[in-house]
Protein backbone atom coordinates (compact mmCIF):
# COMPACT_ATOMS: atom_id res chain seq x y z
CA UNK A 1 0.00 0.00 0.00
CA UNK A 2 2.80 2.37 1.00
CA UNK A 3 4.68 1.50 -2.19
CA UNK A 4 1.66 2.39 -4.31
CA UNK A 5 1.19 5.65 -2.42
CA UNK A 6 4.82 6.72 -2.80
CA UNK A 7 4.68 5.90 -6.53
CA UNK A 8 1.52 7.94 -6.86
CA UNK A 9 3.10 10.87 -5.03
CA UNK A 10 6.21 10.63 -7.26
CA UNK A 11 4.03 10.61 -10.38
CA UNK A 12 1.94 13.60 -9.26
CA UNK A 13 5.06 15.54 -8.22
CA UNK A 14 6.73 14.96 -11.57
CA UNK A 15 3.60 16.22 -13.37
CA UNK A 16 3.43 19.26 -11.09
CA UNK A 17 7.13 20.00 -11.72
CA UNK A 18 6.67 19.69 -15.48
CA UNK A 19 3.58 21.89 -15.26
CA UNK A 20 5.43 24.49 -13.19
CA UNK A 21 8.35 24.62 -15.65
CA UNK A 22 6.00 24.80 -18.64
CA UNK A 23 3.90 27.57 -17.12
CA UNK A 24 7.03 29.53 -16.06
CA UNK A 25 8.41 29.26 -19.59
CA UNK A 26 5.06 30.30 -21.04
CA UNK A 27 4.89 33.29 -18.67
CA UNK A 28 8.42 34.35 -19.67
CA UNK A 29 7.54 33.89 -23.35
CA UNK A 30 4.35 35.95 -22.96
CA UNK A 31 6.23 38.68 -21.06
CA UNK A 32 8.93 39.03 -23.71
CA UNK A 33 6.57 38.41 -26.63
CA UNK A 34 4.32 41.21 -25.39
CA UNK A 35 7.19 43.69 -25.79
CA UNK A 36 6.46 43.72 -29.54
CA UNK A 37 2.69 44.06 -29.22
CA UNK A 38 2.86 46.76 -26.56
CA UNK A 39 5.06 48.95 -28.76
CA UNK A 40 2.91 48.15 -31.85
CA UNK A 41 -0.22 49.40 -30.11
CA UNK A 42 1.73 52.31 -28.58
CA UNK A 43 2.49 53.53 -32.09
CA UNK A 44 -1.24 53.76 -32.73
CA UNK A 45 -1.87 55.40 -29.32
CA UNK A 46 -3.83 52.35 -28.14
CA UNK A 47 -3.54 51.22 -24.54
CA UNK A 48 -2.48 47.59 -24.95
CA UNK A 49 -4.03 46.66 -21.60
CA UNK A 50 -7.42 46.97 -23.37
CA UNK A 51 -6.38 44.43 -26.01
CA UNK A 52 -6.48 40.68 -25.45
CA UNK A 53 -3.30 39.51 -27.20
CA UNK A 54 -3.50 35.79 -28.05
CA UNK A 55 -0.96 33.80 -26.06
CA UNK A 56 0.14 32.01 -29.23
CA UNK A 57 1.18 35.35 -30.81
CA UNK A 58 3.33 36.33 -27.82
CA UNK A 59 4.89 32.88 -27.58
CA UNK A 60 5.61 32.97 -31.33
CA UNK A 61 7.44 36.31 -30.98
CA UNK A 62 9.48 34.92 -28.10
CA UNK A 63 10.30 31.74 -30.05
CA UNK A 64 11.56 33.81 -33.00
CA UNK A 65 13.95 35.63 -30.64
CA UNK A 66 15.05 32.33 -29.04
CA UNK A 67 15.69 30.59 -32.36
CA UNK A 68 17.72 33.52 -33.74
CA UNK A 69 19.72 33.70 -30.50
CA UNK A 70 20.37 29.92 -30.47
CA UNK A 71 21.59 30.01 -34.09
CA UNK A 72 23.95 32.91 -33.37
CA UNK A 73 25.38 31.27 -30.24
CA UNK A 74 25.91 28.05 -32.21
CA UNK A 75 27.68 29.95 -35.01
CA UNK A 76 30.06 31.58 -32.51
CA UNK A 77 30.66 28.42 -30.47
CA UNK A 78 31.31 26.19 -33.50
CA UNK A 79 34.14 28.35 -34.91
CA UNK A 80 37.56 26.76 -35.36
CA UNK A 81 40.20 28.80 -33.59
CA UNK A 82 43.54 29.42 -35.35
CA UNK A 83 42.38 28.11 -38.69
CA UNK A 84 43.45 29.89 -41.89
CA UNK A 85 40.70 32.33 -42.80
CA UNK A 86 39.40 33.04 -46.27
CA UNK A 87 36.99 35.87 -47.12
CA UNK A 88 34.04 33.46 -47.12
CA UNK A 89 34.92 31.74 -43.84
CA UNK A 90 35.47 35.16 -42.23
CA UNK A 91 32.10 36.32 -43.62
CA UNK A 92 30.37 33.31 -42.08
CA UNK A 93 32.18 33.89 -38.77
CA UNK A 94 31.15 37.57 -38.84
CA UNK A 95 27.41 36.84 -39.22
CA UNK A 96 26.89 37.25 -35.43
CA UNK A 97 28.76 40.57 -35.68
CA UNK A 98 26.38 41.63 -38.46
CA UNK A 99 23.40 40.94 -36.19
CA UNK A 100 25.07 42.72 -33.26
CA UNK A 101 25.86 45.81 -35.36
CA UNK A 102 22.34 45.79 -36.81
CA UNK A 103 20.89 45.81 -33.30
CA UNK A 104 23.44 48.33 -31.94
CA UNK A 105 22.92 50.87 -34.73
CA UNK A 106 19.12 50.48 -34.49
CA UNK A 107 19.33 50.99 -30.72
CA UNK A 108 21.56 54.09 -31.19
CA UNK A 109 19.04 55.64 -33.60
CA UNK A 110 16.17 54.86 -31.21
CA UNK A 111 18.04 56.50 -28.30
CA UNK A 112 18.76 59.55 -30.46
CA UNK A 113 15.10 59.66 -31.53
CA UNK A 114 13.84 59.58 -27.96
CA UNK A 115 16.35 62.33 -27.01
CA UNK A 116 15.13 64.45 -29.94
CA UNK A 117 11.54 64.05 -28.69
CA UNK A 118 12.61 65.02 -25.14
CA UNK A 119 14.58 68.05 -26.35
CA UNK A 120 11.71 69.18 -28.58
CA UNK A 121 9.27 68.83 -25.67
CA UNK A 122 11.58 70.84 -23.41
CA UNK A 123 12.07 73.56 -26.04
CA UNK A 124 8.33 73.89 -26.68
CA UNK A 125 7.92 74.69 -22.96
CA UNK A 126 11.04 76.87 -22.61
CA UNK A 127 10.61 78.98 -25.76
CA UNK A 128 8.32 81.96 -25.29
CA UNK A 129 8.56 83.33 -28.83
CA UNK A 130 5.80 81.89 -31.08
CA UNK A 131 7.94 81.89 -34.23
CA UNK A 132 10.75 80.01 -32.43
CA UNK A 133 8.24 77.43 -31.19
CA UNK A 134 6.95 76.91 -34.72
CA UNK A 135 10.55 76.60 -35.94
CA UNK A 136 11.17 74.00 -33.24
CA UNK A 137 8.06 72.03 -34.29
CA UNK A 138 9.01 72.14 -37.95
CA UNK A 139 12.63 71.13 -37.26
CA UNK A 140 11.49 68.25 -35.00
CA UNK A 141 9.10 66.98 -37.66
CA UNK A 142 11.89 67.04 -40.25
CA UNK A 143 14.33 65.23 -37.99
CA UNK A 144 11.76 62.59 -36.95
CA UNK A 145 10.79 61.93 -40.58
CA UNK A 146 14.47 61.51 -41.39
CA UNK A 147 14.99 59.17 -38.41
CA UNK A 148 12.02 56.98 -39.40
CA UNK A 149 13.70 56.28 -42.72
CA UNK A 150 17.20 56.18 -41.22
CA UNK A 151 16.22 53.35 -38.86
CA UNK A 152 15.24 51.25 -41.89
CA UNK A 153 18.24 52.03 -44.08
CA UNK A 154 21.20 52.86 -41.82
CA UNK A 155 21.50 49.71 -39.63
CA UNK A 156 21.71 47.15 -42.48
CA UNK A 157 23.97 49.51 -44.43
CA UNK A 158 26.37 50.12 -41.53
CA UNK A 159 26.41 46.43 -40.53
CA UNK A 160 27.00 45.30 -44.14
CA UNK A 161 29.85 47.74 -44.76
CA UNK A 162 31.64 46.91 -41.50
CA UNK A 163 31.26 43.14 -41.95
CA UNK A 164 32.37 43.22 -45.60
CA UNK A 165 35.43 45.34 -44.78
CA UNK A 166 36.41 43.14 -41.82
CA UNK A 167 35.82 39.94 -43.82
CA UNK A 168 37.98 41.30 -46.65
CA UNK A 169 40.73 41.77 -44.04
CA UNK A 170 40.07 38.11 -43.00
CA UNK A 171 39.05 39.20 -39.49
CA UNK A 172 36.83 36.66 -37.71
CA UNK A 173 34.60 38.04 -34.93
CA UNK A 174 33.57 34.57 -33.71
CA UNK A 175 37.21 33.50 -33.46
CA UNK A 176 38.06 36.67 -31.51
CA UNK A 177 35.18 36.05 -29.10
CA UNK A 178 35.97 32.36 -28.54
CA UNK A 179 39.67 33.07 -27.92
CA UNK A 180 38.77 35.51 -25.10
CA UNK A 181 37.76 34.79 -21.51
CA UNK A 182 34.38 33.41 -20.46
CA UNK A 183 33.64 36.76 -18.80
CA UNK A 184 34.00 38.66 -22.07
CA UNK A 185 31.82 36.14 -23.90
CA UNK A 186 29.23 36.45 -21.16
CA UNK A 187 29.34 40.25 -21.47
CA UNK A 188 28.84 39.97 -25.25
CA UNK A 189 25.84 37.67 -24.70
CA UNK A 190 24.29 40.05 -22.14
CA UNK A 191 24.80 42.98 -24.54
CA UNK A 192 23.13 40.98 -27.33
CA UNK A 193 20.15 40.02 -25.11
CA UNK A 194 19.71 43.62 -23.95
CA UNK A 195 19.81 44.90 -27.53
CA UNK A 196 17.46 42.28 -28.94
CA UNK A 197 14.87 42.88 -26.22
CA UNK A 198 15.11 46.66 -26.73
CA UNK A 199 14.73 46.26 -30.47
CA UNK A 200 11.90 43.71 -30.11
CA UNK A 201 9.94 46.34 -28.25
CA UNK A 202 10.77 48.97 -30.87
CA UNK A 203 10.03 46.56 -33.73
CA UNK A 204 6.34 46.95 -33.02
CA UNK A 205 6.57 50.70 -33.67
CA UNK A 206 8.54 50.03 -36.83
CA UNK A 207 5.84 47.69 -38.16
CA UNK A 208 3.22 50.30 -37.28
CA UNK A 209 5.19 52.93 -39.16
CA UNK A 210 5.52 50.69 -42.21
CA UNK A 211 1.78 49.94 -42.18
CA UNK A 212 0.88 53.62 -41.79
CA UNK A 213 3.07 54.54 -44.77
CA UNK A 214 1.63 51.74 -46.89
CA UNK A 215 4.90 49.80 -47.17
CA UNK A 216 3.46 46.82 -45.31
CA UNK A 217 0.03 46.46 -46.87
CA UNK A 218 -2.96 45.18 -44.96
CA UNK A 219 -6.30 44.77 -46.74
CA UNK A 220 -8.15 48.06 -47.10
CA UNK A 221 -11.51 48.34 -45.33
CA UNK A 222 -14.75 49.99 -46.34
CA UNK A 223 -17.02 50.18 -43.29
CA UNK A 224 -20.73 50.87 -43.63
CA UNK A 225 -22.32 52.02 -40.38
CA UNK A 226 -25.82 51.13 -39.23
CA UNK A 227 -27.08 54.58 -40.32
CA UNK A 228 -26.02 53.78 -43.91
CA UNK A 229 -23.06 56.17 -43.98
CA UNK A 230 -19.53 55.08 -44.87
CA UNK A 231 -17.08 55.43 -41.98
CA UNK A 232 -14.27 57.91 -42.87
CA UNK A 233 -15.21 57.80 -46.56
CA UNK A 234 -12.25 58.52 -48.84
CA UNK A 235 -9.64 57.32 -46.35
CA UNK A 236 -7.59 54.20 -46.93
CA UNK A 237 -8.62 52.36 -43.75
CA UNK A 238 -7.10 49.18 -42.39
CA UNK A 239 -7.82 46.98 -39.41
CA UNK A 240 -5.35 46.92 -36.54
CA UNK A 241 -7.09 44.45 -34.28
CA UNK A 242 -10.53 43.38 -33.14
CA UNK A 243 -10.88 42.94 -29.41
CA UNK A 244 -13.95 42.44 -27.22
CA UNK A 245 -16.46 43.71 -29.73
CA UNK A 246 -14.42 46.77 -30.76
CA UNK A 247 -12.65 47.26 -34.10
CA UNK A 248 -9.47 49.33 -33.90
CA UNK A 249 -9.02 51.07 -37.25
CA UNK A 250 -6.38 53.38 -38.70
CA UNK A 251 -5.95 55.21 -42.01
CA UNK A 252 -2.88 55.12 -44.23
CA UNK A 253 -0.85 58.26 -44.86
CA UNK A 254 -1.64 60.03 -48.13
CA UNK A 255 1.21 62.57 -47.85
CA UNK A 256 4.31 63.28 -45.76
CA UNK A 257 2.25 65.59 -43.50
CA UNK A 258 -0.54 63.09 -42.85
CA UNK A 259 -1.39 62.73 -39.17
CA UNK A 260 -1.74 59.29 -37.64
CA UNK A 261 -5.31 58.66 -36.52
CA UNK A 262 -6.85 55.65 -34.82
CA UNK A 263 -10.53 54.95 -34.23
CA UNK A 264 -12.35 52.52 -32.00
CA UNK A 265 -15.51 51.41 -33.75
CA UNK A 266 -17.90 49.22 -31.73
CA UNK A 267 -19.25 46.22 -33.57
CA UNK A 268 -22.80 47.29 -32.73
CA UNK A 269 -22.39 50.45 -34.85
CA UNK A 270 -21.23 48.56 -37.96
CA UNK A 271 -23.59 47.28 -40.63
CA UNK A 272 -20.92 45.68 -42.87
CA UNK A 273 -17.20 45.63 -43.55
CA UNK A 274 -15.66 45.06 -46.98
CA UNK A 275 -12.03 43.99 -47.24
CA UNK A 276 -10.09 44.93 -50.37
CA UNK A 277 -6.78 43.30 -51.16
CA UNK A 278 -4.37 44.86 -53.72
CA UNK A 279 -5.17 42.74 -56.75
CA UNK A 280 -8.30 40.70 -55.88
CA UNK A 281 -11.91 41.87 -56.19
CA UNK A 282 -13.63 43.16 -53.05
CA UNK A 283 -14.84 40.41 -50.74
CA UNK A 284 -17.76 40.98 -48.39
CA UNK A 285 -17.71 39.46 -44.92
CA UNK A 286 -21.13 39.99 -43.39
CA UNK A 287 -20.34 36.97 -41.23
CA UNK A 288 -17.76 39.16 -39.43
CA UNK A 289 -20.77 40.71 -37.65
CA UNK A 290 -21.81 37.31 -36.33
CA UNK A 291 -18.53 36.87 -34.37
CA UNK B 1 56.77 63.02 -37.43
CA UNK B 2 55.60 59.79 -39.00
CA UNK B 3 52.27 60.31 -40.81
CA UNK B 4 51.12 57.04 -42.35
CA UNK B 5 48.12 56.18 -44.53
CA UNK B 6 46.84 53.99 -41.69
CA UNK B 7 46.89 56.97 -39.30
CA UNK B 8 45.07 59.16 -41.84
CA UNK B 9 42.42 56.47 -42.43
CA UNK B 10 41.96 56.01 -38.68
CA UNK B 11 41.27 59.71 -38.11
CA UNK B 12 39.13 59.92 -41.26
CA UNK B 13 36.90 57.26 -39.73
CA UNK B 14 36.87 58.71 -36.19
CA UNK B 15 36.32 62.36 -37.23
CA UNK B 16 33.64 61.39 -39.78
CA UNK B 17 31.76 59.30 -37.22
CA UNK B 18 31.94 62.18 -34.73
CA UNK B 19 30.64 64.62 -37.35
CA UNK B 20 27.66 62.49 -38.49
CA UNK B 21 24.99 64.03 -36.23
CA UNK B 22 26.06 67.65 -36.90
CA UNK B 23 26.38 66.96 -40.65
CA UNK B 24 22.87 65.53 -40.89
CA UNK B 25 21.45 68.32 -38.71
CA UNK B 26 23.07 70.85 -41.06
CA UNK B 27 21.61 69.12 -44.13
CA UNK B 28 18.13 69.08 -42.60
CA UNK B 29 18.35 72.77 -41.63
CA UNK B 30 18.89 73.94 -45.20
CA UNK B 31 22.66 73.61 -45.68
CA UNK B 32 22.07 71.17 -48.52
CA UNK B 33 23.42 72.91 -51.62
CA UNK B 34 26.51 71.43 -53.31
CA UNK B 35 28.67 74.41 -52.26
CA UNK B 36 27.65 74.08 -48.61
CA UNK B 37 28.16 70.31 -48.60
CA UNK B 38 31.62 70.78 -50.17
CA UNK B 39 32.45 73.40 -47.51
CA UNK B 40 31.34 71.09 -44.69
CA UNK B 41 33.42 68.21 -46.13
CA UNK B 42 36.41 70.57 -46.37
CA UNK B 43 35.91 71.41 -42.70
CA UNK B 44 35.81 67.72 -41.77
CA UNK B 45 39.00 67.06 -43.79
CA UNK B 46 40.66 69.95 -41.90
CA UNK B 47 39.94 68.24 -38.60
CA UNK B 48 41.13 64.87 -39.95
CA UNK B 49 44.47 66.52 -40.74
CA UNK B 50 44.61 68.31 -37.35
CA UNK B 51 43.98 65.13 -35.34
CA UNK B 52 46.39 63.14 -37.51
CA UNK B 53 49.10 65.73 -36.83
CA UNK B 54 48.30 65.69 -33.09
CA UNK B 55 48.68 61.91 -32.92
CA UNK B 56 51.86 61.91 -35.03
CA UNK B 57 53.34 64.60 -32.75
CA UNK B 58 52.35 62.69 -29.59
CA UNK B 59 53.78 59.43 -30.99
CA UNK B 60 57.06 61.18 -31.79
CA UNK B 61 57.27 62.35 -28.14
CA UNK B 62 56.12 58.89 -26.93
CA UNK B 63 53.17 60.34 -25.01
CA UNK B 64 51.37 57.00 -24.63
CA UNK B 65 49.11 58.11 -21.78
CA UNK B 66 47.95 61.15 -23.76
CA UNK B 67 47.21 59.02 -26.84
CA UNK B 68 45.19 56.54 -24.80
CA UNK B 69 43.23 59.39 -23.20
CA UNK B 70 42.66 61.05 -26.60
CA UNK B 71 41.25 57.80 -28.00
CA UNK B 72 39.00 57.54 -24.94
CA UNK B 73 37.85 61.16 -25.35
CA UNK B 74 37.01 60.71 -29.03
CA UNK B 75 35.02 57.53 -28.37
CA UNK B 76 33.10 59.09 -25.48
CA UNK B 77 32.30 62.12 -27.69
CA UNK B 78 31.07 59.67 -30.34
CA UNK B 79 28.61 58.18 -27.84
CA UNK B 80 27.60 61.65 -26.57
CA UNK B 81 26.28 62.37 -30.08
CA UNK B 82 23.21 60.40 -28.99
CA UNK B 83 22.35 63.46 -26.87
CA UNK B 84 21.31 65.91 -29.61
CA UNK B 85 21.17 68.93 -27.28
CA UNK B 86 24.97 69.34 -27.23
CA UNK B 87 25.39 69.25 -31.02
CA UNK B 88 22.32 71.39 -31.67
CA UNK B 89 23.19 74.15 -29.19
CA UNK B 90 26.81 74.20 -30.33
CA UNK B 91 25.74 74.40 -33.94
CA UNK B 92 23.17 77.13 -33.28
CA UNK B 93 25.67 79.20 -31.27
CA UNK B 94 28.39 79.01 -33.94
CA UNK B 95 26.03 79.55 -36.89
CA UNK B 96 24.55 82.68 -35.27
CA UNK B 97 28.04 84.04 -34.46
CA UNK B 98 29.27 83.53 -38.03
CA UNK B 99 26.06 85.04 -39.45
CA UNK B 100 26.57 88.13 -37.26
CA UNK B 101 30.09 88.56 -38.65
CA UNK B 102 28.47 88.69 -42.10
CA UNK B 103 30.68 86.56 -44.35
CA UNK B 104 29.29 86.87 -47.88
CA UNK B 105 31.02 84.00 -49.62
CA UNK B 106 28.73 80.95 -49.19
CA UNK B 107 31.58 78.38 -49.23
CA UNK B 108 33.74 80.31 -46.77
CA UNK B 109 30.83 81.04 -44.41
CA UNK B 110 29.84 77.36 -44.27
CA UNK B 111 33.50 76.34 -43.88
CA UNK B 112 33.86 78.73 -40.91
CA UNK B 113 30.64 77.38 -39.35
CA UNK B 114 32.00 73.81 -39.67
CA UNK B 115 35.39 74.77 -38.21
CA UNK B 116 33.72 76.73 -35.40
CA UNK B 117 31.41 73.85 -34.47
CA UNK B 118 34.31 71.41 -34.70
CA UNK B 119 36.48 73.58 -32.44
CA UNK B 120 33.81 73.81 -29.73
CA UNK B 121 33.19 70.05 -29.89
CA UNK B 122 36.96 69.41 -29.87
CA UNK B 123 37.06 71.34 -26.58
CA UNK B 124 34.60 68.73 -25.27
CA UNK B 125 36.92 65.97 -26.55
CA UNK B 126 39.96 67.56 -24.91
CA UNK B 127 38.09 68.10 -21.64
CA UNK B 128 37.27 64.37 -21.53
CA UNK B 129 40.87 63.58 -22.58
CA UNK B 130 42.27 65.75 -19.77
CA UNK B 131 39.95 64.15 -17.20
CA UNK B 132 40.90 60.63 -18.32
CA UNK B 133 44.61 61.51 -18.38
CA UNK B 134 44.41 62.96 -14.85
CA UNK B 135 42.52 59.96 -13.44
CA UNK B 136 44.78 57.37 -15.11
CA UNK B 137 47.85 59.36 -13.96
CA UNK B 138 46.58 59.35 -10.37
CA UNK B 139 45.86 55.62 -10.59
CA UNK B 140 49.42 54.93 -11.85
CA UNK B 141 50.89 56.98 -8.99
CA UNK B 142 48.69 55.13 -6.48
CA UNK B 143 49.77 51.74 -7.86
CA UNK B 144 53.43 52.83 -7.77
CA UNK B 145 53.14 53.94 -4.12
CA UNK B 146 51.45 50.62 -3.18
CA UNK B 147 54.30 48.68 -4.82
CA UNK B 148 56.91 50.83 -3.03
CA UNK B 149 55.16 50.22 0.31
CA UNK B 150 55.18 46.44 -0.26
CA UNK B 151 58.92 46.49 -1.12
Amino acid sequence: MNEHLSELIKFIRSKIEIGAIASSLTAVAIYFGNFYYTSYFDYYFIDSTDIAIPISNSVRSFLVIMVISAVLVYMVASVEIQKKNSFWSALRDNAPLFVLLLLLSSWAILVYWSNVDSLSGWLSIALKDESMRKQNEFATQQVVTFLKWAILIAPPLIASIVVLVLSAKKFSFSELLMSRSVGLRGAALILYLFLILSIASAFGKLVGFLEFNGILRKPTLVITLTDGKKFQEGSSLYLLVKSEGVFYISARAISVDSKLMTWQVPQSAIKSIEFYSETAKPIQFPSVMAQ
Amino acid sequence: MNITIKLLLKWTLLVSLNAVASFIAALLSGHDSMIKIAAMMAGIVTFVLIYTLIEAWAEMRQMKNFLMSLKFGVIVKLVIQLIPAIEIFTGMLVVRSIEQIGVENEFFATYLKTIGTGLVLSCVVFAITAAHSYISGRRLKLNASVINTRI
